[in-house]
């Protein structure tokens, strides 16, 4: 029996002096990093001019992030079970006056790069002008461009100012279609009265040109009265 | 995407038509009337000594009914279900196991056991016994299920087994683990043993996964109510499930195919050999696949569910027994291998667990009465996901856990007695995720954690009888345990549990009570977590040092049996407890911004009532059991999704040949679940009741040797649920053929 024990103790000395003794009495809780998060980074762009567009909001799950002045974006996403089983989750690009996307992306650990192209929405005035055709008439010109073709425009307008015996009046004077540069560019045209009859003179130092779009997209400028 | 869950409809269930189902009943009614009733009974002794054998396993192979002998050796197994080619098998340690066909048994008549003797003319006394934990702890409610029923039950999923438990609640689906809860805890609040080895994960829930072992591998399965079990208890809150698999010591082999909805097939097999009159071999397998159809997404919020054609799962389940007898003692080596692996498009998750335990109980070295235990379960789970353009994304969890355990009965006088127990656990585990393309891979991150506990426990137990009247007897437990984390943690625990037993002729009544105090110590990743903000400085709203969880409970029960024969019934067992259990520390993740914080504020009471009725034979061939269990949880925070009520009702309906018929009725009630919303903010939602129906048909006969069974069960037949929304809930439908040579 003594020489069972003895084989029994010689074969514990060597079984625990073979083994890692810290492991296997100690403990460690130091891992590299146990917070799993996903980087996703990407920029977000016009459609049409290609130029990155500026405070676009992105919405990734129930994450927000919005780009920078160059269109970048970074978001530290944390990684959920849902997203290790390839899960989708729902991003929202959005950006006033731009049509908003909404799609589906997979999150994966490490990097992940998406970029977003929007197409803007609303028309844009490019230009106006006001020109003297007598003493008490003037026309008033404006180009419009809308990427969604200049069928899409519900309506242009002028907004002028008038002052007769005291009372200023704002007078809103619809623009219509004159030239069809491209499909979707024209220019806009109306008769604006100098002195009217009803409102008096015209006071106005700065005009304002609206646009409104079928889908409710509008467009504001102001310009200069030249004379 | 998502849909409401009428979506997965694979079986119009009206096809049963109601007079099919009359002709059922009155066919079934009639093969009842054509059997017979019996009692098989006997004396165990030893063939030298003639002394009576206490504690000697008795079996009926085919009936599968068993007993261990009482204080002088006697044993009577009442069976109704009689059968002309079972077989009567007695075992004992240290003795030659004594076979006969049960046609030629002598009824009442002395068994003799022959002593195993190594050395020829050397007579052997076995003082050695088997320490049967669960019987051993303080007094608490338990519930069993033997093979018979399991086999009626006829489902291949041993969570829906606990279905006929009552105040247990089941949820997961084979990706998550399908895990148990008792009495309104938590999965990981319940211990979970195959065969006294502990198999509750490592990973962030620490709960068991029962899909470990599939339901024909099982003997028998046990559960332990209560938070305070002193020697199988440590963190359980909830209670102890135990679970022994079958190890059969005749000749026989089985073979069972299943074919059910969802595409899912079965095939089983075992193979039972006594390779000598001392060594046996026992192996069982299960090759399983599936087409779930559906996603598991844990975060998916109630009745949320996406729908994916594209998934299919294989499960492979392998268990083999090896058991040698010595003439003091027994050596078993037990080896579990569970294989999974689900795909579906550019993504790939395969599992392997493996579990090899080995242990000697009996007496060796003029040491008396104990059992050592050393096991070894470790759990590989790899994770490939391929993303278009960037490579593939590994991630690689794995575990292990080394557990070896010593257990010693003392009898310090025939009125007192001691087991202690003593374990030590080396726990482990390493994650690494890697990213990995064609031309280069890169590690993103590793972690390698671990830790060791050793701890020790003991229940002192003192019986005596009631003076002046010899049936009232009564019995005192004195529960100990102290856990020392290699981390510093460390405490010192007790129980105490009182049982009155009040024994008459035809009835049984046993009062219990007990009290005492459990803890819970942090898993290895909520420890690795704490550390991990604690480095980047995001402490400042949560607690820097994680706290072991610490529970009290205390229960008072009563269990009646009455074995007045009447023409309705044979025998009758009801249970009655009322509980109480108080968490402190409890931890609570909850995410917030991009991070996740711990809170561990929590206290919570969980207080309640459960009672059961049985009914055994009732027109001798049917079973009625009703349960009912009331919960009331202070903090849903910590307990979400516990129905504040659940109901069940099973009837069952067995022959040896021919028809056998289970089933079961339950009712969920309310739950309160609660969920983040989009800023982060706690919101509560209350989830409805619900009902369900499974059932399971079956018919078995015998040819020669051969048994054959037929069988068919359908699970949630009466599904309207939507909330356990990682449980996969739909209508099941299986058709089951097995084989069985004797």
């Amino acid at each position: 029996m003594i020489t069972f024990r003895f084989i029994l103790i010689i074969f514990l000395i060597l079984v625990v002096g073979g083994c890692d003794l810290d492991k296997y009495t100690g403990y460690n809780y130091e891992g590299e990093s146990l917070i799993e998060t996903a980087r996703i980074t990407g920029n977000v762009t016009n459609t049409f001019t290609g130029t990155p567009i500026l405070r676009a909001t992105l919405k990734f799950g129930n994450l927000i992030t919005y780009t920078d002045g160059e269109g970048d974006y970074l978001l530290v996403y944390p990684l959920g079970t849902g997203d290790e089983r390839n899960r989708p989750i729902t991003v929202v690009v959005s950006r006033p006056n731009y049509f908003q996307i909404e799609t589906e992306i997979v999150v994966y650990p490490d990097k992940n790069i998406h970029d977003f192209a929007l197409i803007y929405a609303a028309p844009i005035i490019e230009s106006s002008s006001l020109e003297l055709i007598s003493q008490s008439e003037a026309i008033c010109y404006a180009t419009i461009l809308d990427y969604q073709g200049v069928d899409d425009i519900e309506n242009v307008e002028g907004v002028f100012t008038y002052e007769g015996e005291g009372v200023q009046t704002v007078v809103q004077i619809p623009l219509n279609e004159d030239i069809r540069f491209s499909p979707n560019r024209a220019q806009f045209i109306s008769n604006v009265e100098r002195i009217s009859p009803l409102y008096g003179d015209l006071i106005t130092k700065v005009y304002q040109i609206t646009v409104l779009d079928k889908s409710g997209y509008a467009d504001t400028r102001d310009f200069i009265r030249p004379f | 995407m998502r849909t409401q869950e009428t979506l997965f409809d694979p079986f119009n269930m009206d096809q049963f038509s109601s007079r099919s189902f009359v002709t059922l009943i009155i066919f079934l009614v009639c093969s009842a009337c054509l059997k017979l009733n019996a009692q098989i009974g006997g004396q165990v002794i030893d063939a030298k000594t003639h002394e009576p054998l206490k504690g000697a396993n008795v079996e009926l192979t085919v009936s599968r009914i068993g007993e261990i002998t009482d204080q002088d050796g006697f044993f009577s197994i009442r069976s109704n279900l009689q059968d002309i080619n079972d077989t009567l098998v007695v075992s004992f340690l240290g003795y030659e196991v004594y076979i006969i066909p049960v046609s030629k048994y002598e009824n009442n008549s002395l068994i003799t056991l022959k002593p195993i003797s190594l050395d020829y003319g050397d007579s052997v006394v076995v003082k050695a016994e088997f320490i049967d934990l669960p019987k051993k702890e303080i007094p608490h409610a338990s519930e069993q299920l033997t093979l018979r029923e399991i086999e009626n039950y006829g489902t291949g999923e041993i969570a829906d087994l606990f279905r006929s438990f009552s105040s247990i609640r089941v949820e997961g689906n084979d990706l998550d683990g399908r895990s148990i809860q008792i009495r309104g805890s938590a999965a990981s609040e319940v211990n979970v043993y195959v065969d006294g080895v502990l198999i509750n994960n490592l990973g962030l829930d620490n709960s068991a996964d029962l899909t470990i072992l599939p339901t024909e591998s099982i003997e028998k399965l046990e559960v332990l109510k209560g938070g305070n079990l002193t020697l199988l208890g440590k963190g359980a809150f909830g209670g102890v499930v135990n679970i022994t698999t079958k190890k059969q010591f005749n000749r026989s082999m089985g073979f069972q195919a299943k074919l059910g909805s969802f595409d899912s097939k079965y095939f089983l097999g075992e193979v039972n050999l006594p390779i000598t009159s001392r060594f046996y071999f026992n192996y069982f397998g299960q090759f399983n696949s599936f087409f779930p159809q559906i996603e598991y997404f844990p975060d998916e919020l109630f009745s949320e569910r996406t729908e994916n054609k594209n998934i299919e799962t294989t499960k492979q389940n392998h268990n083999i027994n090896l058991n040698y007898f010595f003439k003091n003692g027994q050596f078993s080596t037990k080896f579990i291998g569970y294989f999974f692996d689900y795909q579906k498009p550019a993504w790939e998750n395969s599992r392997e667990n493996y579990l090899i335990s080995t242990s000697y109980k009996g007496s060796l070295l003029h040491i008396n009465d104990f059992e050592i235990n050393g096991s070894y379960f470790t759990s590989a789970d790899n994770l490939v996901r391929s993303a278009s353009g960037s490579g593939e994304f590994i991630s690689d969890f794995n575990t292990r856990r080394l557990n070896l355990k010593l257990l010693k009965k003392f009898y310090l006088n025939q009125k007192i007695e001691l087991h202690i127990l003593s374990e030590y656990f080396h726990d482990e585990l390493e994650d690494v995720q890697k990213v990995r393309d064609i031309n280069f891979q890169e590690s993103l991150f590793a972690a390698s954690l671990w830790e060791n506990r050793a701890s020790f426990g003991g229940i002192f137990s003192f019986a005596d009888q009631l003076q002046n009247s010899s049936y009232v007897s009564w019995k005192t437990h004195l529960g100990f345990r102290g856990d020392f984390v290699s981390n510093g943690n460390k405490d010192f625990l007790s129980t105490i549990g009182a049982q009155v037993d009040i024994n008459k002729v035809d009835w049984k009544l046993s009062p219990y009570a007990n009290y005492g105090k459990n803890v819970k110590y942090p898993t290895l990743f909520e420890n690795a977590y704490i550390q991990a903000t604690e480095k980047i400085n995001l402490v400042d709203t949560v607690f820097t040092r994680i706290n072991p969880e610490y529970n009290n409970s205390a229960e008072i029960g009563l269990d009646f049996t009455l074995n007045r024969s009447t023409f309705l019934y044979k025998n009758l067992s009801a249970h009655v407890a009322l509980f109480s259990n108080t968490v402190y520390n409890k931890i609570l993740r909850r995410p917030f911004d991009f991070q996740t914080f711990y809170y561990q504020t929590g206290r919570n009471v969980t207080r309640g009532v459960e009672a059961s009725i049985k009914l055994h034979q009732v027109l001798n061939y049917f079973g009625l059991k009703l349960d009912y269990t009331g919960l009331d949880i202070s903090d849903p925070l910590f307990y979400p999704f516990k129905p504040d009520q659940n109901f069940g009702a099973q009837l069952d309906f067995s022959l040896p040949v021919g028809f056998y018929f289970t089933g079961r009725y339950f009712y969920q009630g309310k739950s309160i679940a609660w969920y983040l919303n989009q800023e982060g903010a706690i919101q509560t939602q209350t989830i409805q009741e619900y009902n369900d129906i499974d059932i399971s048909i079956g018919y078995r006969f015998h040819i020669k040797n051969i048994e054959l069974t037929l069988q068919t069960a359908g699970y949630n037949l009466l599904d309207s649920s939507g909330f356990q929304y990682y449980y996969l809930n739909k209508r099941y439908l299986q058709v089951a053929l097995s084989i069985k040579y004797y």
